[in-house]
């Protein structure tokens, strides 16, 4: 049967079910996973593939995973080839199989329907920790990728419905915290329990054939959208580019990006700077879903997340070895947030030329604190990853100003700070403040959100803190702003108020010990801002400045607004 | 029974609905048009109306009448941002909490969202130099100066209401009264709120937006309270003036005056309570309550009797950290839009609304709706309905025949595409609301309300395996009715954050859950909260008497490590060790439910204490009047579509339904505001109760 025989109710039935069977997938990871990253961070996605590999649905879960899936388990298939069988459940991780990084672990599940593989399901969820020299994942000391958790190529954790105990053991050995990983890959499994059961439910009810079309006009389907407005595009080649800051203190690296726009097909090339010995480098796997993250901005909101869409870009990483190519032994502990952010600037930068219209200024990248020590008030040791240090302000779009304190372009805003009082309550530290940082925001005609000004104090003596990311030396970029009006912004500033009050510098990617009545100091960067500030309406300009938002110098140098001083 | 006039009343958008029980416990019911701009008058209405209705004079019904009113001022005031002129107090350092919302985008693939505009701009965010540490130290003391200086920029500023909120507050309150101990000096005329008085509860953000929307709706609130006590009074009112609170009980109008934010979903809350009613009347326990009307549809749960609250909430983009009945609403009803979405057919979220309304009112409405489909499906028949409107089938089979065309399929599959996709979005709403928490959608009764509801209902209980459903008579006055029904409840919670491992204080608890009950009981016998010095209304005073009061006990406890926690009751009302642990028990249990596992070796935290006194409804039996009918009259039939084939399906007459006589499916029952769809394989039976009770027979 051709499916342009499905017609729109057929796949509007087909459509609830899967949107469906994604949402109970979501509802049971977040049930039922056992790191706080899942349960509460949400960080995880939820994916229904056909039986070629191609993704039909997946959940407006992190942007971070983006078609990752249907790029994991081509690899996975080419792996096993025809070793698969009914019951069979793989779990993979590295990624020089697709993966972003090692604490993102993936789980697909093949489904045989009649003997027959009919479909795929599967989905990523970031862990609490993935072994390694390190407690979650993140090490900026690592200089080799095999210093950042334990690597797994697609390995069968079940074998026709039996576990593999002897390979789950094997893993679970090399994590910290093994119970609760085997409380997540349960939670992993269960999600894709109810995702096959929907399936075989559809296989009944519609039959191998309908169904099957089904999934192929969904994927259609999305393949039109895409097309429609890509051939909007005018065609033509447009080129962006990012600056990444070098974690060795050298000049910053690039990453460069050319759209080719050819009717309704877009080919994306993208190119790197070598890569380095440090964690900022990008496997396939994980610059891939940063290019599809970046090429949402020309999509409409509600355009599927499924292969059809990804059919219609074409992406060349250019030769490997390098930070948006990377191959082993790079390490990319960072790659999630740093370069992932890098690339969907440079893809934003090129888009921004082709579709000035839907442009978004750039977004503060991560670069946070992690704090852990021994907390005397319950004879335990701590560790705790701040969100609170990391971030700052998202970028504008035309008509609309960017989110102030908003988490960078990798979750799209979807993590949280936490609040001051459950952080407090938590681990051994004071925060004295927490609040918009004035003048800190990218100018434009539309400004970029605001960055955070922060004040921690250590209550026990050697708390350590290493410092992590990327955004100390170059501001988000903002678009279509003059030349001269987007000099004089803020990036990250981090410093550490000695006993004897005299403020020091951090060395970036350092680790230091603080004691009581020392503190870390901290802004964030505001986004970047789109069109010429001294277009900006002010009445806006005039509620900034009322806020105390924009010193009244800086309206008046920045946005030549003379009425400051009366405002 | 009780010799006292039980009135319920719900302010809607069009129609206030006053429902009044008669000293018969028959339910009188009358809807009155609202006055926007005089709420009150119309509430009067309906109250004369009722006095008229039962026989007595206006002044001695009111003597000593019970009145429950459910209103929608508050959410108004929200919805149409027209509250106080308002300012905030708060800590010094953290001025931006408002703002900065825990640094979360919800809709995050929304990317040209504009950021949401706080309900008071930064510039009325007043930092204050003060600070509690976390272990409830004073770290900073409250510099009373700074309190004073911003009482004069915000007496400059013509400031309303003022909004007090600093970091853990809530272990040591004092500089937050003291800072509105000045205030009201100084503004005497401004409604002055601190988080102590609306969430002693850790998490910043949530107590600060909550007590921030307390300010701002309440001077509206308490001056709506305050009128209508005014005018009650002057035809002689003697009883007692009570309000629907979003929690999902009814309380005081005292209360109201003190935490006005606790109306917010003063009338949607009504919704549940009414349908538990129902459900318990008919002996179940667990109840999923549909309200499906013109253009939404609207879910919430029952179980176990109790109905389900979700906290924190986000309305209109504003946090709120109160418990609130969790009412789950989709763009789903009778004027609901069909659409064809690039090759997928889409049922709403738009809708033809009232006017032009579906095609088939011939009002304009050039637009497929839902209405149109169950028209040209069978389900209705051309001719009046209410409120001075006609189904016609001409329009409606033309818009069908144009959706038809697009899709490429004939009229009948076009409009039975329409059923079928909006039976699995409405499904999906329940899932939404259910299998999160990890029940079973088929452990229900489904309870239906609302115009649309009943067509619709078979087909979704279909779709989740549900196979009992109630249908009150009295479905499009529920609201009201709700109010007469639900039990007079308040609620206290504050923070106690501990971890409950090793030597933890169980004394401190013991005296917290003390002063907590005190606190609580004081409030029920109109002594007010300690320290809070603002206007009780003393004038339509009530007072509980002791052996009335039904005083729960639970711990919101969590594991170490987690973000949310899990409200246990306290069995017992001693507090020690053996019945703390009792309750960690039971954490682990609910734990295991919502969550699939259990750790039972790990250290659980205490997060908040809270209280919960209820004073349950006494109602005499209701006379629901059904009349003394043998048997089911026959109306006519008619052709009606169930699954692929039309079926001969007979039209009954539901004002004329005898009790307890079941009827099988297929069969329409026409009531006076909607059409009741029993489905083949459903049987149909008016129950002594008033309500239909649909059972699934296969």
């Amino acid at each position: 049967m051709n499916h342009a025989e499905i017609d729109p109710i057929t796949l509007a039935v087909l459509e609830g079910s899967m949107q469906s069977a994604i949402r109970e997938m979501r509802h049971v990871l977040v049930r039922s996973g056992r790191s706080p990253i899942i349960a509460i961070s949400t960080d995880f996605s939820n994916s229904i593939l056909d039986s070629s590999g191609e993704q039909v649905v997946q959940g407006d879960d992190q942007p971070v995973h983006l078609g990752s899936m249907q790029v994991a388990l081509k690899q996975t298939i080419d792996f096993f080839g025809d070793d698969l069988a009914e019951g069979d459940v793989i779990y993979v991780n590295d990624p020089t199989y697709g993966g972003g990084h090692q604490a993102d672990m993936t789980m697909f599940k093949p489904v045989f329907i009649d003997g027959e593989l009919f479909a795929w399901v599967g989905n990523r969820a970031h862990v609490s920790d993935s072994g390694g020299p390190v407690a979650g994942g993140y090490n900026p000391l690592a200089r080799e990728i095999y210093a950042e958790g334990i690597r797994m190529s697609p390995i069968k954790i079940y074998e026709k419905g039996k576990i593999r105990r002897d390979v789950v053991t094997l893993l679970l050995l090399n994590l910290r915290t093994p119970d609760a990983h085997r409380g997540d890959m349960g939670a992993q499994m269960g999600a894709l329990g109810v995702a096959e059961r929907r399936i075989r439910e559809l296989h009944g009810s519609l039959g191998a054939e309908r169904l099957r079309a089904g999934f192929s006009a969904l994927l259609d389907r999305g393949e039109k959208l895409a097309r429609q407005a890509i051939s909007e595009i005018a065609d033509g080649t447009y080129r962006g580019h990012s600056a990444m800051e070098d974690p060795r203190g050298g000049p910053p690296l690039d990453i460069d990006c050319a759209i080719a726009v050819d009717g309704d097909q877009i080919r994306v090339d993208l190119r790197g700077s070598p890569q380095i010995n440090r964690y900022f480098n990008s496997y396939f796997g994980n610059s891939i879903s940063a290019i599809y993250a970046g090429m949402l901005t020309v999509f409409p909101t509600n355009i599927p997340h499924n292969g059809g869409v990804y059919r219609c870009i074409d992406i060349d990483l250019g030769e490997e070895g390098t930070i948006v190519n990377a191959v082993e032994p790079s390490p990319s502990s960072m790659a999630t947030s740093t370069p992932f952010d890098n690339i969907m600037e440079a893809v934003e930068a090129a888009l921004a030329e082709a579709v000035p219209e839907r442009a978004v200024a750039g977004w503060s990248h991560f670069c946070g604190s992690t704090f852990a020590g021994l907390d005397t008030r319950t004879g335990e040791r701590f560790s705790h990853l701040s969100t609170m240090s990391g971030i700052g302000g998202a970028g504008a779009m035309w008509e609309t100003d960017g989110w102030s304190c908003c988490s960078p372009q990798c979750t799209f805003g979807g993590m949280r700070t936490g609040n001051v009082e459950e952080i407090e309550f938590r681990i051994p530290m004071r925060i004295n403040r927490f609040e918009l940082a004035p003048d800190t925001e990218g100018p434009g005609q539309w400004r970029g959100g605001f960055g955070m000004a922060l004040e921690m104090e250590p209550l026990e003596p050697g708390t350590v803190v290493s410092f992590i990311g990327e955004g100390l030396e170059i501001p988000p970029p903002g678009r279509f702003v003059p030349d001269g009006y987007d000099d004089d912004r803020a990036v990250f500033s981090r410093s550490i108020r000695g006993q004897d009050g005299v403020i020091r510098p951090i060395v970036p990617h350092s680790v230091v010990d603080l004691d009581p009545g020392t503190a870390l100091v901290s802004t964030s960067p505001g986004g970047g801002g789109i069109g010429d500030p001294r277009l900006r309406d002010r009445a806006a300009l005039a509620r900034d400045v009322d806020n105390q938002l924009i010193s009244p110098d800086r309206a008046a140098r920045v946005y030549g607004y003379e009425d400051a001083v009366d405002g | 029974m009780d010799e006292r006039f039980v009135i319920g009343v719900d302010v809607g958008g069009t129609f206030t609905d006053v429902v009044g029980l008669d000293r018969h416990g028959r339910p009188l019911m009358f809807k009155v048009p609202s006055r926007p701009d005089d709420p009150a008058s119309a509430v009067m209405q309906g109250v004369e109306a009722f006095a008229a209705g039962v026989g007595v004079p206006v002044s001695s019904m009111l003597a000593d009448a019970h009145l429950v009113h459910g209103t929608t001022m508050g959410i108004n005031t929200l919805l149409t941002r027209t509250g106080a002129r308002t300012a905030l107090l708060t800590t010094s350092g953290f001025r931006d909490m408002l703002e900065i919302r825990v640094g979360y985008k919800e809709e995050r693939y929304e990317l040209d969202l504009e950021p949401p505009v706080p309900l008071v701009p930064r510039r009325l965010r007043i930092p204050i130099v003060e600070r509690i540490g976390s272990d409830g130290s004073v770290v900073t003391p409250l510099d009373e100066d700074g309190v004073l200086a911003a009482c004069d920029l915000m007496a400059g500023e013509g400031i309303e209401a003022v909004a007090i909120c600093f970091i853990w507050s809530f272990l040591d309150p004092s500089h937050e009264l003291r800072a509105a101990e000045l205030c009201r000096q100084v503004l005497p005329d401004a409604f002055v709120t601190t988080s102590w008085d609306v969430l002693p509860e850790i998490r910043e953000y949530n107590r600060v937006s909550t007590t921030v929307l307390n300010a701002y709706v309440g001077p509206r609130v308490t001056r709506y309270v305050g009128e209508l006590a005014e005018r009650l009074e002057g035809r002689g009112f003697g009883g007692t003036l009570h309000f629907l609170q979003s929690h999902g009980g009814v309380a005081h109008a005292d209360e109201v005056i003190r935490v006005p934010v606790r109306t917010l979903m003063s009338g949607p809350a009504a919704g549940p309570a009414v349908a538990g009613f129902f459900a318990g009347q008919a002996g179940i326990d667990n109840a999923i309550c549909v309200d499906m009307g013109g253009t939404s549809f609207d879910a919430s749960v029952v179980t176990g009797g109790t109905v389900r609250q979700s906290r924190p909430v986000e309305i209109d983009g504003v946090r709120i950290g109160l418990p609130m009945v969790d009412v789950h609403s989709v763009g789903g009803g009778g004027g609901s839009i069909a659409w064809v979405d690039t090759g997928i057919l889409r049922v709403g979220p738009s809708s033809a609304g009232s006017v032009p309304g579906p095609a088939s009112y011939s009002l304009g409405g050039l637009s497929p709706t839902v209405t149109d489909a169950n028209l040209v499906l069978g389900m209705y028949s051309p001719g009046p309905i209410a409120g001075g409107l006609s189904l016609d089938d001409g329009p409606a089979g033309a818009v069908m025949d144009g959706l038809a065309g697009e899709i490429g399929v004939g009229r009948i599959e076009a409009a039975d595409g329409v059923w079928r996709v909006l039976t699995i979005d409405l499904a999906q709403a329940i899932r939404d609301i259910t299998v999160d928490e990890g029940r079973d959608p088929r452990d229900y009764v489904l309870v239906v309300g609302g115009g649309s509801g009943p067509v619709h209902c078979c087909a979704i209980a279909d779709e989740l395996n549900i196979d009992r459903i109630l249908i009150p008579k009295a479905a499009s006055t529920l609201c009201a009715l709700g109010a007469i029904v639900m039990d007079v409840v308040y609620e206290l919670r504050r923070s106690y954050p501990m971890q409950l491992s090793g030597s933890f204080d169980v004394e401190a608890i013991d005296t917290a859950f003390g002063q907590l009950e005190r606190d609580l009981i004081g409030m029920l016998q109109g002594e007010g909260m300690p320290g809070y010095g603002a206007r009780i209304d003393r004038r339509v005073g009530l007072r509980y008497r002791e052996e009335e009061i039904h005083v729960d006990r639970g711990l919101e406890l969590r594991y170490r490590e987690q973000l949310w926690e899990i409200m246990v009751p306290m069995e017992s009302a001693s507090i020690d060790l053996d019945t703390i642990d009792g309750a960690i028990d039971t954490f682990h249990e609910r734990h295991h439910e919502i969550y699939t596992y259990s750790e039972p070796d790990n250290v659980c935290e205490l997060v908040s204490l809270a209280v919960r006194a209820t004073v349950p409804r006494r109602l005499p039996d209701l006379d629901w009047d059904l009349g003394n009918h043998d048997a089911w009259v026959q109306l006519g039939e008619r052709s009606v579509r169930h699954g692929d084939r039309f079926v001969t399906t007979p039209v009954l007459d539901g004002r004329k339904a005898p009790v307890s006589v079941p009827v099988v499916g297929p069969a329409l029952i026409r009531e006076e505001l909607c059409t009741v769809f029993v489905e083949p394989g459903w049987t149909c039976t008016l129950g002594s109760h008033g309500a239909y009770l649909l059972v699934r027979s296969q």
